[in-house]
């Protein structure tokens, strides 16, 4: 409408001229219909009321108020507004996206393999730090823990009689339950198998509200009196036992019946009260049977007094109260800690229970690693967004033109913002949904990959909230990328963009500016990433290089739970010597030894028992203690652990002889300081009698927990005078042990079918378990460091070819006014490395704000480790250097004639 | 709009509708609801097919000399979607209009 005429309505017709402003706002492709039924209905009443002679100033007014609820007629079409201009920017985008393919190709998979690492990465996060527990209300359950400050012993379990006490204790917890996991023999139709079986208190099921899949579990009530001898034999009450689902497939081939039939364990028929389903795995998935276990049954015969309090075995897991904190229940508990110390002071003086959740418990050991890969994959895809926005910069600066011409034609700078904006998320979905595809094959290699010490795995899924995740990455990705070029594509001055013709050699100050910070910032996320991966490769050369202190090559070990009815009463002695004898009699077999513990292993049962110089009073308090272990005499040689001082154990030293320990050397030094510890008395309280043993020999420390762990105080007492039912055998071969294996369980079988050979392994296979999870987090953070480096390089390539190439003329100019291509070398070389040492200086400082983040992963290595810094440093900048020596290269190849022709 | 169902608003517009007023400002009238609700109302209807739309002969405009008016009429489904509505405002079964007579304007 034009101007004019609009202006004369306002005074003659003002209701028909609010019609025409309003319609303004209408979108375009409906403006003209709209305006046209406003305005004939308008008219229409007009001319009626003129008719009839009724177009007062009252009814004039009446028009112009409902002209006026055009306005929100109109304001109802805007979401139509938006709809059309979107699919016209997505109609857009898609098309400039497909013309520009290589652009688009290599933009996609660089946020596809970001997006991708972050999803597969979150979804692991999600569900093993994140997702509660497979349990009803799994946030109250907790575990209880015994520590000793002033003795340095932590996380231990509770002692049976701490813990009756504990379970009668009013208020502290709705339930609880205690547990002691062992292996057992099954026998029956089937081949004998050595099964890992839990045996629980009464209250085991009730705490974690878990149900049987079918069949039932069993209630307090039903398992009164189910007693244990004090091996953990069966002595008396209902023979009722809860099997797992593995078990189930396993040894009953999934029959239907299997409720109520019986399971031969250690030769004692049981009855199958029910069967769990499969993804119950408490206390692990290991674990195939939960045996009832009466514990002041079990101990009444032996002990007057109730059972014993300084016995730290227990597993406890505990419910909280409805509606209790965890600080209160901890409260109540050191209260209760407290109360125990003092009324039982020789057993519990300095002990306290502690609560740890029971999430916590099951992931808190994998936290750090996983965080630590979250902030990696999340560099990792800053990097890559940089790079995306470089490469959308370089495309602004071609496409100036065309929004300036947009500009021309009437879009406004929101507008233009908007469409470019539309672009850069659309790429970045197509990025996310290429990299969710990535994400769902690369968890599977991921998952495969992953040490067996990571626990929950085997519950990682993509689910809602990590599409959510990949959502809102996606998205973020999208504006971080988009923002900055769509903020200066719209900037762009319309007239001198058009005057200019093409888009020219002028390099905008702020875009090079924001292109230049993007290439610091690249390189300083990958320097971080580079001295994270470095550190762990220096904390898994010193973990590999540590001496564990024996031969760790060609060694076979098993584990033999033998049956209590059969070979109790030390009859077990026997078997183990004659199993020895027949092992050594194998082709190929060096020597045989049965222990207690074998080092690396975390399979047996450890004592840790006070101890006292004999002929001293027998201390009042809770006292220093010390690992005992039993074995056989070849164990020493047959490991490698060389003697200090004495004698090793003979055929002699027998339970009729005198009772002799061998110590470990930092054990020895420890009692008795500048002293020979050989020939010198020590009690331990042990069993039930305490005597004094006499020390004839000394062994090098070594380290059994693992290579991480310190040496421990050890104490070695001949099996032939403490003889003990389930031990370790480890077998030295002068071949590859695990050809071994099948003869090692035949000869075991031939001796008795009924007991069973597990966890057969070699040593060498044991350690390299035991740092797994090192390799596991050295692979990833390698892997992603490396992804950086390349990307960040590529990054640094890319900014410094599009400057040269902008700078052409310049370097002609140059070179025609006497420039030598050194001068012009070194001019491009300078401004590249200038970036890379910025970046460099800014990586060095964030790699040292991530220490709290690596500390808890590496081993010997501080995390600012100034040898690594510096090398990560060193290798960058050289890494960088080339990057920006093709480019620079180029611009000394110049031909001064051709750019100055160039204009 | 689709399936789901008819505001109150969006009822009473296509009852009007359905008793023969067929131009907005008739509605407007009719019904007593503001132009900022019946005109969207209008248009979710026709979207959702229970009225069309349509532009009155150009001589008769010519004639009064403004531009052609538009009018709704209603469709079978429109009829449906009514007697549903109806069901579900029971205010509107009372206020069943008797079909339109000519009449004057009232106010404007």
């Amino acid at each position: 409408m034009p101007v004019f005429s609009l202006r004369k309505q306002f005074f003659t017709k003002p209701h028909l001229w609010l019609i025409a402003v309003i319609g303004v706002i209408v979108p375009r492709r409906l403006r003209a219909d709209w305006r046209q039924e406003w305005e004939a209905e308008l008219r229409y009443r007009e001319r009626l009321l003129a008719e009839w002679d009724r177009l007062d100033w009252r009814n004039k007014f009446e028009l112009l108020r409902r002209s006026a609820s055009a306005f929100w007629d109109a304001l109802c079409l805007q979401p139509e507004r938006w709809e059309d201009e979107m699919i016209q920017d997505l109609r857009f985008g898609a098309r400039m996206l497909l013309k520009h393919k290589g652009f688009t190709t290599i933009a996609t998979l660089t946020l596809a393999l970001g997006i991708g690492a972050n999803t597969a990465i979150f979804s692991v996060v999600n569900s093993v730090l994140l997702n509660p527990l497979p349990f009803e209300q799994a946030d109250r359950l907790v575990m209880v823990w015994d520590n000793n400050a002033e003795l340095d012993r932590r996380h231990e379990g509770p002692s049976p009689g701490n813990y009756q006490d504990l379970r009668n204790a009013a208020g502290v917890f709705e339930t609880s339950a205690a547990w002691y996991v062992t292996a057992r023999a099954l026998t029956g139709e089937q081949d004998a198998e050595q099964a890992q079986c839990a045996l629980v208190t009464p209250d085991f099921f009730t705490t974690l509200r878990a149900q049987a899949a079918s069949g039932g579990v069993f209630s307090a009530a039903e398992t009164q009196g189910v007693a244990m001898t004090l091996a953990t034999q069966y002595a008396a009450g209902d023979r009722m036992v809860v099997i797992s689902d593995a078990l189930w497939r396993r040894r009953f081939g999934s029959s239907p019946d299997t409720v109520g039939r019986a399971i031969t364990i250690n030769g004692v028929d049981w009855r199958v009260k029910g069967i769990m389903p499969p993804q119950f795995a408490m206390p692990d998935r290991e674990v195939d049977l939960w045996i009832p276990w009466d514990l002041s049954r079990t101990y009444a015969p032996r002990f007057a007094d109730g059972p014993p309090r300084d016995f730290r075995f227990l597993k406890i897991i505990a419910r909280l109260q409805p509606g209790q904190t965890l600080e209160h229940a901890q409260a109540r508990l050191t209260a209760f800690s407290i109360g125990l110390a003092e009324r039982h002071p020789k057993e519990n003086k300095g002990w306290r229970l502690q609560l740890t959740p029971m999430l916590e418990e099951q992931v808190g050991e994998t936290r750090p690693l996983l965080l630590l890969l979250l902030t990696a994959v999340a560099m990792v895809l800053l990097i890559a967004c940089a790079n995306v926005a470089s490469l959308w910069l370089t495309r602004a600066a071609g496409r100036r033109r065309e929004a300036a011409v947009r500009a021309a034609i009437g879009a406004t700078r929101a507008r233009l913002v908007r469409q470019w904006l539309t672009e850069s998320l659309l790429l970045a979905l197509l990025g996310g949904a290429i990299g969710l595809a990535m994400a769902r094959y690369g968890l599977t290699a991921l998952l495969s990959l992953a040490p067996a010490g990571i626990p929950r795995l085997d519950e990682v899924a993509i689910d809602r909230r990590v599409l959510i995740f990949t959502l809102g990455v996606t998205a973020l990705t999208g504006l971080l990328t988009g923002l900055f070029p769509a903020w200066r594509n719209a900037r762009t001055e319309l007239a001198t963009t058009l005057k200019e013709g093409q888009a020219s050699g002028a390099v905008g100050g702020a875009s090079q500016r924001f292109r230049h910070a993007l290439v610091v910032a690249e390189i300083a996320l990958a320097l971080a990433l580079l001295v994270g991966a470095g550190l762990l490769t220096r904390s898994f050369a010193r973990l590999i290089a540590v001496e564990p202190g024996f031969d760790t090559r060609n060694l076979l070990t098993m584990h033999i739970s033998l049956n209590g009815q059969t070979y109790g009463r030390g009859k077990s002695g026997t078997y183990y010597q004659q199993l020895l004898e027949r092992l050594r009699a194998l082709p190929g077999v060096v020597s045989a030894a049965a222990v207690t513990t074998l080092p690396m292993s975390s399979v047996g049962t450890d004592f840790v028992r006070p101890y006292w110089r004999a002929g001293e009073p027998e201390p009042s308090a809770a006292a220093d203690a010390v690992s005992i272990r039993m074995a056989t005499p070849e164990y020493l040689p047959t490991l490698g652990i060389p003697l200090i001082a004495g004698r090793n154990f003979t055929a002699q030293d027998r339970a009729e002889t005198t009772a002799v320990i061998i110590v470990s050397q930092s054990f020895a030094n420890k009692v008795w300081p500048g002293e020979s510890a050989v020939g010198k008395q020590l009690t331990l309280d042990y069993t039930r009698d305490k005597y004094a043993y006499e020390v004839v020999g000394v062994t090098r420390d070594i380290r059994y927990y693992g290579l991480k762990s310190q040496p421990q105080a050890e104490v070695f007492i001949p099996h032939a005078q403490n003889t003990y039912l389930p031990m370790n055998v480890v077998v030295r071969t002068a071949v590859d042990p695990a050809q071994l294996v099948g003869a090692v369980r035949r000869v075991a079988r031939e001796m008795d079918a009924a007991q069973p050979v597990s966890q057969v392994n070699t040593m060498e296979r044991l350690i390299r378990r035991s740092i797994a999870p090192d390799r596991f987090a050295l692979a990833l953070l390698g892997l992603l460091a490396l992804l950086a480096l390349l990307l960040a390089n590529v990054g640094i390539y890319g900014v410094l070819s599009y400057t040269v190439a902008a700078r052409t003329h310049e370097i002609g100019v140059r070179l025609a006014l006497g420039a030598t291509s050194r001068d012009v070398l070194r001019l491009a070389l300078g401004q590249g490395m200038r970036l890379a040492l910025m970046g460099i200086a800014i990586g060095l400082l964030s790699a040292c704000a991530l220490t709290r983040l690596m500390q808890p992963l590496l081993f010997g290595v501080s995390a600012t480790d100034p040898l690594t810094l510096s090398v990560g440093a060193l290798s960058l900048g050289l890494v960088a250097w080339l990057a920006c020596y093709l480019p620079a290269r180029r611009a000394t190849k110049v031909d001064p004639l051709v750019a100055l022709r160039h204009d | 709009m689709g399936k789901g169902f008819l505001s109150y608003a969006a009822a009473a517009v296509l009852q009007a509708v359905a008793t023969g007023y067929q131009y907005g400002f008739d509605i407007i009238d009719i019904t007593g609801l503001p132009g900022g609700t019946v005109y969207p109302a209008l248009r979710r209807l026709e979207s959702a097919g229970y009225v069309t739309s349509k532009w009155e002969k150009h001589s008769i405009a010519q004639a009064e000399q403004r531009p052609p008016r538009k009018y709704y009429e209603m469709t079978r489904v429109g009829h449906e979607a009514l007697a549903e509505a109806v069901k579900r405002y029971r205010l509107l079964e009372q206020t069943l209009l008797d079909k339109k007579r000519d009449q004057k304007p009232s106010r404007a």
